[in-house]
C-alpha cells in the first residue's frame, strides 16, 4: 500500500514542473477514466475467481455487507454533519 | 460513472468466474497493482498541476481533521450498531469497523487475533466498503458536499479510490482525501488490536 502512494508523489513533483495546457489536463482526466474502469474490471476478477467469497455469501456475507454500508452511511452522515453545522456558523 | 463501475466490476466478476484458469488471473496482483501505480501517478500530475492546490495545505487542515475524524467516528459508531444487529461482542464490532477499507490488513490482523471467521468478515466488510465507496462518491459529491464524498472511502482515499475521488470532486479535495487517507492508514494497525483487546 505504501509503495503504490510513493507514485502520487512522484507524479505531483512532475506535475508540477510539467507545461500544463486545457487539452494535456483534458487527456490526463481522460486517461483516469481509463485507468479506472481497468481497474475495476481486475477487482471483479479477483472476486469472480475466489469461489470462497462466491459460494460462502450467507451469514458471514450478510454481516459483512452490513458492517460495510454502516460504516459508510455513518461516515458520511458524520462528516456531512460538522461541515452543515460549521457552514452555518460563519454564514 | 456509477454505470461505467458497476459494469466494469460485473464484467470482471463473470470473467473471474468462468475463466478462472488464465494468465489474467494468475498475474492478478501484479496487474492491478501495476495500473493502480499508473493511475495514481496520473493523479499526482493533476494535483501538482494545480500549484494553489499544493500552496494552501495549511488551510486544510481543518478539512483532513474533520474528515479524518468523522471516518474514525462514523465508523466506530457503524461497527457498533452492526454489532448490536448480530448479537455479536462489543470488540468484534469495533475492530472490524476500524479497518477503514483496508482488507488485507484488519482480515489478517482479526484472523491471529480472533479467529477464521472473524477475520473473514472483516476482510469481506471491507472489501465491500471500497465497492461500494466506487458506487457511493459520484453520488455524495453531487447530492451533499465534496467533503462527505470522502468519508466511504477511509483508508482507501490514499490509493485504490483516489481516483474515483479526483474524478468527482476537485483538486482540493483530492488533497484533503489523499492526507485523511495517510492518517487512517496509519491508525489502522494500532486500532484494530488496540479495539479488539482492551473492550
Amino acid at each position: 500500500m505504501w509503495s503504490i502512494a510513493v507514485t502520487v508523489t512522484l507524479g505531483i513533483v512532475l506535475g508540477i514542473f510539467i507545461k500544463w495546457t486545457d487539452n494535456l489536463k483534458k487527456i490526463n482526466s481522460k486517461f483516469q477514466i481509463l485507468g479506472l474502469t481497468i481497474l475495476l474490471f481486475f477487482m471483479g476478477v479477483s472476486i469472480g475467481s475466489n469461489p470462497e467469497i462466491i459460494n460462502d455469501l450467507s451469514l458471514i456475507g450478510l454481516k459483512a455487507v452490513t458492517f460495510s454500508l454502516s460504516t459508510v452511511l455513518f461516515s458520511v452522515l458524520t462528516i456531512f454533519t460538522i461541515t452543515h453545522i460549521l457552514r452555518r456558523k460563519s454564514s | 460513472m456509477t454505470i461505467i463501475v458497476l459494469f466494469s466490476v460485473s464484467l470482471g466478476i463473470i470473467f473471474g468466474m468462468f475463466f478462472s484458469e488464465n494468465t489474467i488471473v494468475y498475474n492478478l496482483d501484479f496487474l492491478s497493482q501495476t495500473t493502480l501505480a499508473i493511475l495514481l501517478f496520473s493523479v499526482g500530475l493533476d494535483i501538482g498541476s494545480n500549484k494553489s492546490t499544493l500552496s494552501n495545505i495549511k488551510d486544510k487542515i481543518y478539512s483532513i481533521m474533520i474528515v479524518t475524524l468523522g471516518v474514525v467516528f462514523g465508523s466506530l459508531f457503524g461497527g457498533v450498531i452492526t454489532a448490536l444487529i448480530f448479537d455479536m461482542k462489543l470488540n468484534e464490532g469495533l475492530s472490524i469497523s476500524a479497518g477503514f477499507g483496508w482488507y488485507s490488513l484488519s482480515g489478517v490482523i482479526l484472523t491471529n487475533m480472533g479467529n477464521a471467521e472473524l477475520g473473514s468478515i472483516a476482510f469481506l466488510s471491507n472489501i465491500f466498503r471500497e465497492l461500494i465507496t466506487f458506487l457511493i462518491v459520484p453520488l455524495v459529491a453531487v447530492k451533499l458536499n465534496y467533503l462527505s464524498a470522502i468519508g466511504p472511502a477511509g483508508a482507501t482515499a490514499m490509493d485504490t479510490t483516489l481516483p474515483i475521488i479526483s474524478t468527482n470532486t476537485d483538486s482540493n479535495t483530492t488533497v484533503v482525501a489523499f492526507v485523511s487517507g495517510v492518517l487512517l492508514t496509519a491508525l489502522v494497525p494500532i486500532l484494530v488490536p488496540l479495539l479488539y483487546t482492551i473492550i
